[in-house]
């Protein structure tokens, strides 16, 4: 199967005059667990908006499955999982309320999963009757996962998903991310910050700057063929991540 | 000055010196600006200068001294906090000491001002002890200081109409004597409420902010801590509703507790039924002219019931633009309609059966109250005409909400006069040529009316982008 | 014949390596140091995956490319385990290839310190005669 299940052409997206993403190209193929990396501001959110079809591009197409983004059918949509980087969504309702409310909303609900991750993740039945608002970040932000999660998607986008988590729980997101994300051969494509996080879990990254994919491929391959010329002797030092973001998105 | 009178001064000054950076120009500008629309208004209507120029005055120094409350005393409150307590000594009993002070200090001089004026300067001294009073309450977020402030307004109207010998007794002797022990007591529990120990000032800052919140235009519909009874009759709806999968109901479960049908048909039965206690109260208990008073006046405070719903349009408005993070997880949601103009339909739909139920519920609130004021028959009729006047409004929400998710301001207001006229003059045309009643006229105009600006709207509404997340394109 | 532990694996993010070339290099050395015995059986990709918190693709591209080099094999029904070698696979050019990793650092550093070649390779025969 090598029909990419996310495709954008020539993407323009400006705000107030200001080119934020700049005739972009992507294509994200099944199975790929992606990493997005970029500075801050230079729109990695509204590049997965658009690509979800949350906000209109100015120019270009985005496709999810083969399907225009602006009019995705109920089975496409049923197969995408989202967790937004804000996190406190549905403040009013309790963890439970707003679990059955997205059952009610997906025809899909992997309700052992969602029973097994809440366990897991430190939800006992008290802070499962307390309203959204009064939880801590962390909580706030494990729940979106675990939201995001219940359909059993096939394409996962999460934008900064472990902004507000603790090692620990940044370590049980990944865990999760494994055995139950990438074993099914989800798609994923997440942003985030955390190079040591990028670096476990995702085989491709994609450096977005200037309003463009600059750099995309294989993370391994990435960090084997960068190497940062120093000096006149022209050494070749291998670069990290980290460094391989500092170069690329100067 | 002594050590004490030294930490009183500082602490004084600390009060005062949370206002905001222009807040002497203000309450300065606001003190003259009232002092001189007061004294015109006097002098129009008195025609004596002498008389205009002191009533000018003394509005003028009335708005400052109470400028200087207004800031002066929620800065009191911020400077309580339990960490200051222990690095001042006395703190909260000094300054207790001083809002008291300022509260006697504004009052007595208010009642001074009001001698050679025609009021007695008793009735002045009790009024603006209880009016300060109440603002400082209200202040604080105390539940009962916003309602009585929300009280004084009709409080005002009515005033005129309290018999003579009641205030006569208010001004002399026993009576003064209990009115004024009665609002030394409000002063002091205001003054216990202003002021308190250790983890009560932290959630009374809590409130607090809220109510400051509420002051500016976006805030106004901020959600405090929600009614726990209607947050448990909303939730047994979502329950029922997430059984349910009707796509329509699942929508209108984003905004909320507070735009549930659930909520606004709890608030206005409580409405109904206070407002109906106290006037079956003035029938029952007053006298004749009270009787007749209600019944004749009653159904001015029935019809401003259907004021609400211009708040409520805007406070949905405004919900709309802070769940723009659920509308982004609701528009991937299965269960909503794909393509943009039917979602935008169902979502028309949510509003449009919003608005008409809750118009239907008005009505039935007025028609309650107009029967509890014991008015005779023919107001009735009255009654649902002049409610029908706010049918055009049905379609406020109605936008294209990709678009447009500014505020609508004065827009439903404006409208609602708009289309009020033109019924108005309709009606007097109809009255003209067929001697049908003023507002019957008008009632059927306003119903054409809505009848063609509704539909408009909602094509408008269902051809426009897809509505969520709303505000996109602004 | 001791089947081993994912624990006996550690990776670390940050460092130039990608993450399968260190486990490839681990084996490597394990196996070298005879702390993998021939027969051995290797831990599960899942196991790996899960206890070192790697995309399971990682450790099989690691586990791949140790099966071409013949320092593992597939046993059918039983997973990796380590290859059966002759004795004389520790032939010297295989385990100098081993000190490769170790001599590219010491020339990058010397190349640092900008010393030439011979005064290096002089030093180093000077200490490894010094050890013997």
């Amino acid at each position: 199967m090598n029909t990419p299940i996310v495709q954008l052409s020539s993407i323009r997206k400006q705000f107030g005059g200001k080119p934020v993403l700049n005739g972009l190209d992507w294509q994200v193929m099944p199975g790929q667990v992606v990493g997005l990396l970029g500075r801050n501001g230079a729109g990695k959110s509204t590049l997965l908006e658009c690509l979800l079809g949350l906000r209109e591009a100015d120019a270009g197409t985005v496709t999810l499955y083969g399907e225009d983004v602006n009019a995705l059918s109920d089975a496409t949509r049923a197969r995408i999982g989202y967790v937004p980087q804000k996190c406190d969504l549905f403040e009013w309702m309790t963890p439970r309320q707003m679990l059955g409310y997205f059952k009610a909303l997906y025809p899909r609900w992997n309700e052992a999963k969602v029973e097994g991750l809440l366990a897991r993740w430190g939800f006992d039945r008290f802070k499962l009757d307390t309203s959204i608002g009064k939880l801590s970040g962390g909580e706030q932000q494990r729940l979106a996962i675990i939201r995001a999660l219940g359909p059993d998607p096939e394409l996962l986008v999460l934008d900064e998903p472990v902004a507000s988590l603790d090692p620990v729980g940044r370590r049980e997101f990944l865990r999760e991310l494994i055995d139950g994300v990438v074993e099914r051969s989800t798609t994923v494509v997440f942003s985030t910050h955390i190079l040591s996080d990028l670096e476990r879990v995702a085989l491709d990254v994609a450096f977005l700057k200037d309003g463009r994919i600059t750099l995309q491929g294989q993370l391994d391959e990435l960090l084997e063929g960068a190497h940062r010329v120093v000096g006149a002797g022209a050494r070749a030092e291998p670069l990290s991540l980290e460094d391989l973001f500092i170069e690329v998105t100067q | 000055m002594s050590a004490a009178l030294r930490t009183h001064a500082v602490l004084a000054r600390m009060a005062l010196s949370s206002r905001q950076p222009h807040a002497g120009i203000l309450v300065l500008s606001f003190a003259l600006l009232a002092a001189a629309a007061i004294g015109v208004l006097v002098q129009l209507k008195m025609e004596d200068p002498v008389l205009s120029i002191g009533v000018a005055a003394r509005i003028g120094l009335a708005g400052l001294v109470a400028g200087w409350a207004g800031y002066f005393l929620p800065g009191a409150i911020k400077l309580n906090t339990p960490a200051n307590a222990r690095l001042v000594p006395a703190l909260r009993r000094r300054l207790m000491g001083l809002s008291a002070g300022a509260w006697a200090a504004a009052t007595v001089l208010m009642a001074l001002l009001a001698v050679g004026s025609g009021l007695a300067p008793a009735l002045v001294l009790l009024g603006a002890g209880s009016l300060l009073a109440t603002f400082a309450l209200a202040r604080t977020g105390h539940w009962a200081g916003i309602a009585m402030q929300f009280a004084l307004f009709p409080l005002a109207a009515v005033s005129r109409d309290i018999p003579a010998g009641v205030l006569v007794w208010l001004t002399h002797g026993p009576g003064l004597a209990l009115a004024s022990l009665l609002m030394l007591a409000y002063g002091a529990f205001v003054l216990r409420t202003m002021f308190m120990h250790g983890d009560r000032h932290y959630a009374q800052r809590e409130r607090q902010k809220l109510q400051t919140e509420r002051l500016s235009p976006k805030g106004q519909f901020k959600e405090g801590r929600p009614n726990r009874l209607a947050t448990k009759i909303y939730l047994a709806f979502l329950r029922r509703d997430c059984a349910g999968r009707d796509a329509g109901k699942l929508l209108g479960h984003l905004l909320g507790v507070r735009e549930h049908w659930s909520y606004q048909a709890l608030s206005l039965a409580l409405v109904t039924l206070i407002g109906g206690a106290a006037l079956l109260l003035l029938r029952v208990y007053g006298g004749d002219t009270l009787r007749v008073m209600a019944a004749n006046g009653g159904w001015i405070f029935a019809l401003g019931v259907m004021l609400v719903p211009m708040f409520e349009h805007e406070r949905r408005n405004i919900r709309l633009m802070d769940t723009r993070g659920e509308q982004a997880l609701l528009r991937l949601a299965p269960a909503m309609p794909a393509t943009a103009g039917a979602f935008n339909c169902t979502l028309a739909r949510v509003h449009l059966r919003s608005a008409l139920l809750g118009w239907c519920m008005q009505v039935a609130a007025v028609l309650s109250l107009t029967l509890a004021a014991g008015a005779p028959l023919s107001f009735y009729a009255m009654q649902v005409c002049a409610c029908c006047l706010t049918l055009p409004l049905i379609g406020t929400n109605l936008r294209r909400h990709a678009r447009d998710a500014g505020l609508l301001g004065l827009g439903p207001l404006l409208a609602l006069l708009l289309s009020a006229g033109i019924s108005f003059a309709i009606g007097a045309l109809l009255r003209a040529a067929f001697g049908l009643p003023l507002t019957a006229g008008a009632a059927l105009a306003s119903i054409l009316i809505a009848l063609v600006a509704v539909p408009w709207r909602w094509k408008r509404s269902v051809a426009a982008p897809i509505a969520f997340p709303v505000g996109r394109f602004a | 014949m001791t089947t081993h532990s994912a624990q006996l694996f550690s990776i670390s993010t940050g460092s130039p390596e990608p993450i399968y070339r260190q486990l490839v290099e681990q084996v490597r050395r394990l196996v070298a140091a005879g702390q993998m015995a021939p027969g051995d059986g290797m831990p599960s990709v899942r196991e790996v995956a899960q206890t070192l918190t790697l995309n399971p693709m990682t450790v099989s591209k690691a586990y791949g490319l140790l099966e071409m080099e013949g320092l593992l094999t597939r046993k059918r029904g039983m997973g990796m385990s380590v290859a059966e070698r002759p004795a004389a696979g520790h032939s010297a050019a295989a385990r100098a290839e081993l000190l490769r990793p170790t001599l590219e650092r010491a020339a990058l550093e010397a190349r640092q310190l900008e010393l030439d070649p011979d005064t290096v390779l002089s030093l180093f025969t000077h200490i490894l005669k010094e050890q013997a």
